[in-house]
């Protein structure tokens, strides 16, 4: 099987699983924009080889995979970053609520739990 | 003066029961919270049959966030005094007096109940000194004050820093931060020599691979300040 085939598949399955899960809203709508954006670029380099080339091209990578091994773990590595945010944030959020439902059950009756 | 005490107290069945009846056994008149960590023990009841009064968290948030939830709760409730204890038995409550005078005669906005102030019967292991020695130079040099016992957890603190420290506070290993932290804010901190017991029950949280955390974690927190 050509690669770039292989590669198209896989993409066109990151995008069904994208989907599923925005239309169950499973997913918080604001990430399905970004992961149906994210799966139609990987289509779209998957079936135009040329763009690929053209791109490792611009930035001096003589071998296109190589351009978008190096674009797909920095991407990745900014994705992680930001979602560590995210999960800092929750934390914070959930320390809050546990010390508030802490003192309201306290004050609130015995606090049985 | 309105005082209370806030110990947290994780997995602390064995000890919390003496921790809270001397408390009270010295001050009958100070409120003694216990905020129990989420505890899987019978800390909690332990805790109410001493007499305290018990938050307790549905949640394990670690030392940090029981003890912001004391200092939360000493805001609402209006109290002009909060003092932390540990739940271990370690502080001598009959030192929790010296601590409020300071804050009474407004000499401080925080107090911190030190075992090097002065020689006391405290002895710690060689590895333990050297990075209580060290944190205890880079915070004076930080802070361009002496501190002698960062991270000591016997603290009493004035309304000014409830306040700041119920919006605020550091999630794990608070203890040296928190100097540093309130220093850069004007707050005014005196430390006051205690006696401290050996830990009457429990182990020390602190593993080889645990201290290098805390070391570097607390080196950076004190290097990026917010």
């Amino acid at each position: 099987m050509n690669a770039y085939i292989y590669c198209f598949i896989l993409s066109l399955l990151f995008l069904a699983a994208a989907l599923y899960f925005s239309k169950t809203r499973v997913l918080n709508f604001k990430y399905s924009v970004f992961w149906i954006s994210i799966s139609l670029i990987l289509i779209m380099l998957s079936l135009n080889k040329r763009l690929t080339e053209k791109m490792a091209g611009l930035v001096n990578i003589s071998y296109a995979p190589a351009f978008l091994f190096v674009t797909g773990i920095v991407f990745a590595f900014f994705l992680i970053f930001y979602l560590t945010i995210t999960i800092s944030s929750l934390q914070n959020k959930i320390t809050k609520l546990v010390q508030e439902i802490g003192i309201i059950k306290s004050t609130k009756g015995n606090g049985d739990s | 003066m309105k005082v209370m005490v806030v110990v947290p107290a994780y997995n602390e069945e064995k000890n919390i029961y003496k921790v809270v009846a001397s408390i009270k056994e010295y001050h009958p008149e100070i409120d003694v919270v216990v905020v129990n960590d989420g505890s899987k023990d019978n800390t909690c009841f332990e805790a109410k049959r001493a007499g305290a009064f018990v938050i307790d968290l549905p949640q394990n948030l670690g030392i940090g966030g029981a003890v912001q939830t004391g200092y939360l709760y000493g805001k609402r409730n209006d109290y002009d005094v909060v003092i932390q204890i540990d739940g271990d038995g370690q502080h001598d409550p009959k030192d929790i007096s010296r601590l409020v005078e300071v804050i009474e005669n407004k000499e401080a906005d925080m107090v911190i109940g030190s075992r090097f102030v002065e020689q006391t019967e405290y002895e710690s292991s060689s590895m333990r000194k050297l990075g209580i020695n060290f944190f205890s130079r880079f915070v004076s040099f930080v802070c361009k004050q002496n501190f002698y016992d960062t991270t000591s957890g016997y603290r009493a603190a004035n309304r000014k820093v409830i306040e700041l420290f119920s919006t605020y506070y550091p999630k794990d290993y608070p203890e040296v931060e928190t100097i540093v932290y309130a220093i850069k804010r004007g707050i005014r901190i005196k430390e006051v020599s205690v006696d401290m017991n050996k830990r009457q029950g429990g182990k020390s949280s602190i593993t080889p691979l645990k201290s290098v955390y805390y070391m570097i974690k607390v080196t950076s927190a004190i290097l990026l300040q917010p």
